[in-house]
Parts: C-alpha cells; sequence; structure tokens
C-alpha cells in the first residue's frame, strides 16, 4: 500500500470512526435510558399563563384553555394562529365543549383593530390571542397551548399517533392527505395533512377546523390512556415538563391541568365549530347570530345546553 | 367504760374507718379503669415505605426528612381525621395542618362522606389503621427539584364502637406539594368503603 493510500484512508477514516463512536455511545446511552437521546432538548409544546395570574382551578367552576397551531416552518415567519381552538372544561358536570374559530374569522383584536382572528397570535402571542378569543366569547382564558407544524408532528409521535375517523375521501396533494373513509391510526405526519386539507371538503376551512377539534379530542383520548394511577401520571407529566416550553407557570399548575384533563371522559366533550358568514370582504367571516347564543351557552359553565 | 378502753375503741373504729376509705378508693379507682378501657383507643401502624422518583431533570433522590414530613402529615390526617371521631363519636377537627385552602375546603364539605369518618357512635374497644400499601411516587421538576409528591395507598381502619364492629377500607391516592419545611395534601383521588352494622356500604369516591 503507498504512503498516498495510506494518508487518504487515515484522513476519510479517522473523522468516520469518530462520528460512529459518537452515535453508538448515543445510542447505547439511549438504550440504557439515560436522558442524552436526540429529543431530550426537542420542545413539542409551549404553556402560556396567561395575565390570569391568581388564577387557580376550582373544581365547581369551568375552566377555558386555548389552544393555538402556528403556522411557523422554515420560510414561514409570523406564527399566525391558524387553528384556533378553545376548550372549556366543566370538573364539575365531568363534560366540555371544544370551539372550533375558522382562521379568516374577522374580529376586534385589542390595540390592532379589527382583522382576522389568527393574527392576534402574529400580533402578540398567546396572551393577544387569549385575550382576543376570551372578549369575542365572553370568559377569561388563563392558559394557553401553542405549538408550530414541527412540534405538533413530534407531538402526535410522542404520544403514539391518533385515531381519527375520517368520514370521507381525502386527497390533496397541498396538505399531503391521502385517506380513504374509515378508522385510521394516524402519525405525526398525516394527523397534520388531516388538519390541514381544506380542498377535500365542499365547506372548505369549515371542515378543516371541524377536523382540527377531531384531533385534538383524539389527542385527548391518547393522552388520558394510561392507568390513571399517579406513578403513570407523573410519568406522563415529567416526560410533557421535558418537551414543553413553560411561560408563567410551574408544575403545580401542569397538574391541575392533567388533573383536569384527567377527570374528563373525552366521549363527553362536544366538537363545535363557530357559525360563521361571509361579510363581503375578501375571505373574511364573521360570526353569525348563532354563533353568539352558543357563546352566551358555553360562557357560563363550558357546556352547550342548547344543541 | 374508762378511759383506756375509750381510747382502744376509737383507734379501732379509727382503723376501721380508714381501711373502709381506702378499700373505696381502691375499688372505685378499678371501676373506673374499667370504665376507661370502655371508651375506646386508636392507633396507626406505621407504613411500610416504597419509593419512585420521576425526573424531568437529572436523577434525583426523595431524601429522608421529605419522606418522613410525608408520612407524618399523612398518618396526622389519617389520625385527627379518621380514627379521633371513630375513637370519640365527634367530628373531625381542625385539619389546616395537613390540607392546603383549596383542598380543605373539599375535604370538610362536598367531599367529607369519603375523606373523614364522621358520624360513628364512640369506639367501645381498640380501633385499628394499617397501610398495606403506602407507595411515594416523587416528581422532579427540570432542574431536579422535588415539586410534588403522590402517595398510592390502602388503608384499612377496623374496630369496635358501641354500635357494633366496623371496617373502612380507603383506596386511592393524596398529591402533596411543599408548604414552608412540610408538605400538605393538595389534591386526591379516593374511594372508601364502610361496612358494619347500620352502616351504608356503597362505595362513595371523591377527586380533586
Amino acid at each position: 500500500m503507498t504512503r498516498k493510500i495510506k494518508r487518504l484512508l487515515l484522513w476519510v477514516g479517522t473523522p468516520l470512526a469518530t462520528f460512529l463512536l459518537i452515535l453508538s455511545v448515543l445510542f447505547a446511552a439511549w438504550l440504557n435510558g439515560t436522558r442524552i437521546p436526540l429529543a431530550s432538548g426537542a420542545t413539542y409544546l409551549k404553556v402560556t399563563k396567561t395575565g390570569e395570574a391568581s388564577f387557580n382551578g376550582e373544581p365547581t367552576q369551568p375552566t377555558f384553555i386555548l389552544i393555538v397551531g402556528n403556522d411557523y416552518r422554515p420560510g414561514v415567519e409570523g406564527r399566525r394562529g391558524d387553528a384556533i381552538h378553545l376548550i372549556g372544561i366543566n370538573p364539575e358536570l365531568k363534560q366540555g365543549t371544544i370551539l372550533n374559530f375558522p382562521r379568516d374569522t374577522e374580529v376586534a383584536i385589542p390595540g390592532n383593530g379589527t382583522n382576522k382572528i389568527n393574527a392576534a397570535n402574529a400580533f402578540g402571542g398567546a396572551r393577544l390571542s387569549a385575550e382576543t378569543v376570551g372578549n369575542l366569547v365572553g370568559v377569561s382564558v388563563p392558559y394557553v397551548i401553542e405549538a408550530d407544524f414541527g412540534q405538533f408532528v413530534s407531538l402526535i409521535n410522542a404520544i403514539g399517533g391518533v385515531e381519527i375517523n375520517v368520514t370521507r375521501p381525502m386527497r390533496d396533494s397541498n396538505s399531503g392527505t391521502s385517506f380513504d373513509p374509515g378508522l385510521l391510526k394516524l402519525d405525526g405526519n398525516q394527523a397534520l395533512a388531516f388538519s390541514r386539507d381544506r380542498y377535500s371538503f365542499p365547506s372548505g376551512d369549515i371542515a378543516r377546523t371541524q377536523n382540527q377539534g377531531e384531533v385534538i379530542l383524539a389527542g385527548f383520548k391518547a393522552f388520558r390512556a394510561g392507568d390513571g394511577s399517579i406513578a403513570n401520571k407523573f410519568t406522563t407529566l415529567s416526560t410533557l415538563m421535558r418537551h414543553t416550553s413553560l411561560d408563567g407557570l410551574g408544575v403545580n399548575d401542569l397538574f391541575s391541568l392533567e388533573s383536569l384533563a384527567s377527570q374528563i371522559d373525552p366521549g363527553n366533550v362536544r366538537n363545535v365549530t363557530v357559525p360563521v358568514q361571509n361579510v363581503g370582504r375578501g375571505s373574511n367571516l364573521s360570526p353569525t347570530a348563532e354563533a353568539q347564543a352558543i357563546f352566551a351557552d358555553f360562557r357560563d359553565d363550558a357546556v352547550l345546553q342548547s344543541r | 367504760m374508762n378511759n383506756t378502753a375509750e381510747a382502744l375503741l376509737v383507734a379501732y373504729f379509727g382503723i376501721v374507718f380508714r381501711r373502709t376509705v381506702f378499700l373505696a378508693i381502691v375499688v372505685l379507682a378499678i371501676a373506673g379503669c374499667r370504665g376507661a378501657s370502655k371508651s375506646g383507643s386508636a392507633s396507626l401502624k406505621d407504613p411500610q415505605v416504597t419509593v419512585a422518583v420521576q425526573s424531568a431533570g437529572a436523577e434525583t433522590t426523595v431524601s429522608q426528612e421529605t419522606q418522613a414530613s410525608v408520612v407524618s402529615t399523612i398518618s396526622d390526617y389519617v389520625q385527627n381525621g379518621m380514627l379521633d371521631p371513630i375513637r370519640t363519636g365527634n367530628d373531625a377537627e381542625d385539619l389546616t395542618n395537613y390540607f392546603t385552602p383549596d383542598a380543605l375546603t373539599r375535604v370538610m364539605g362536598d367531599d367529607a362522606e369519603v375523606m373523614l369518618d364522621n358520624g360513628f357512635a364512640s369506639a367501645s374497644g381498640k380501633i385499628t389503621g394499617e397501610f398495606s400499601q403506602f407507595s411515594l411516587n416523587a416528581l422532579a421538576d427540570t432542574q431536579a427539584t422535588i415539586s410534588l409528591i403522590g402517595v398510592e395507598l390502602t388503608l384499612k381502619i377496623s374496630g369496635p364502637t358501641s354500635d357494633g364492629d366496623i371496617t373502612i377500607t380507603r383506596e386511592g391516592n393524596l398529591v402533596l406539594s411543599p408548604d414552608g419545611d412540610n408538605w400538605k395534601i393538595r389534591g386526591y383521588s379516593m374511594s372508601v368503603q364502610r361496612s358494619g352494622k347500620g352502616v351504608d356500604e356503597a362505595v362513595k369516591k371523591a377527586e380533586r
């Protein structure tokens, strides 16, 4: 072997060997349960406690949580809230409601005039989103849970996927859907596609918004799949803490939210999309009179008795 | 009767009187002791504690002091909220040292039927409490600080009351958070079943 060939092998082989060594150490550590794995730094969710600083979930009072899916991804800045869902949970009645807001709904955004509801998140993040939706419905929103596209995919994969009942064929190259009707187990990317597809439905964004509510409910079911023991809850919470960015809240708040969620059977949670109508300004929509009646019914106890 | 005979007679009756009084005191004391044993007592056996930790940060352990504080809070709650009401026949009194204010409101109110043992006739013998499970699970945050402790427990209380023997079994968990140097119960998921003469034997549950 010539000296040139030996030098070439050394030049290529040393970094490769080092890389393989690091990879094998990481893999061994991961197998051993040590928390070095690649996912340890990944953030799946951001949970914000809003201005309701003194909020303390009462077992007799409804609690309202805003879920925002923002459209941030590489190449898209601004974090508009393209999926906006207000969850009301009534621990006393053990019922709840998800109100889904079409992203083009025109609303008053405090300090920013009138605009589409998804702009609130881009203007002022989770807190302004909570204030905007809270003002529209007439409730205080103490918590906001937010995820972007990548975080959403990671989260769904982390909980082992979600079961969704697909009600009609969905084939859309924009979102990436290719689903036949039936009960399907979707991984993170498939769930994201299901949540984004508006072209497979005559009602477009309205059906998409309703589907996003279905994904939230399915995630809720997967989240509650444990045996209810404290050991199981703490395992879930420690995993959540590792992958959640907390803004203004701590472990006790997380436990309160987890306890709240664990008390409600997802079968007792209604998934309702806010009725809207075109207002003649581009794609802008406004809540109908029926929507106002829904808000009035919802705000007192988070349950829709009239529907 | 001469003076000597009179003095002997007084001394004799004095001795008899003193012995009678002494005997009466002894008899009364024995009777009192027997009466006291009929009013009953209550005791709780120390639990066998198992410990596990879930940490969002680095691995950590639960100190002996923390374990002792948690055991103390729960044992004192059982003593004051369950055993003493059965022993005395009176409702549980001040439990502020063992619960956070929000939890206490529920325990003393809507959840009292599950969390306390009020309303029994007083004990006529020894009431015993014994944990068959006391599994301490700790949750540490990303800084590896123990922030919450949950205890899965099974507790059996049994013994005689003036209405007959009773048995009470509780299963569930208590969740505690730090409060100064102590730990207080801030949440729970508990079921209770009672049995005995005239006792409602339906399983009851409470969750907070």
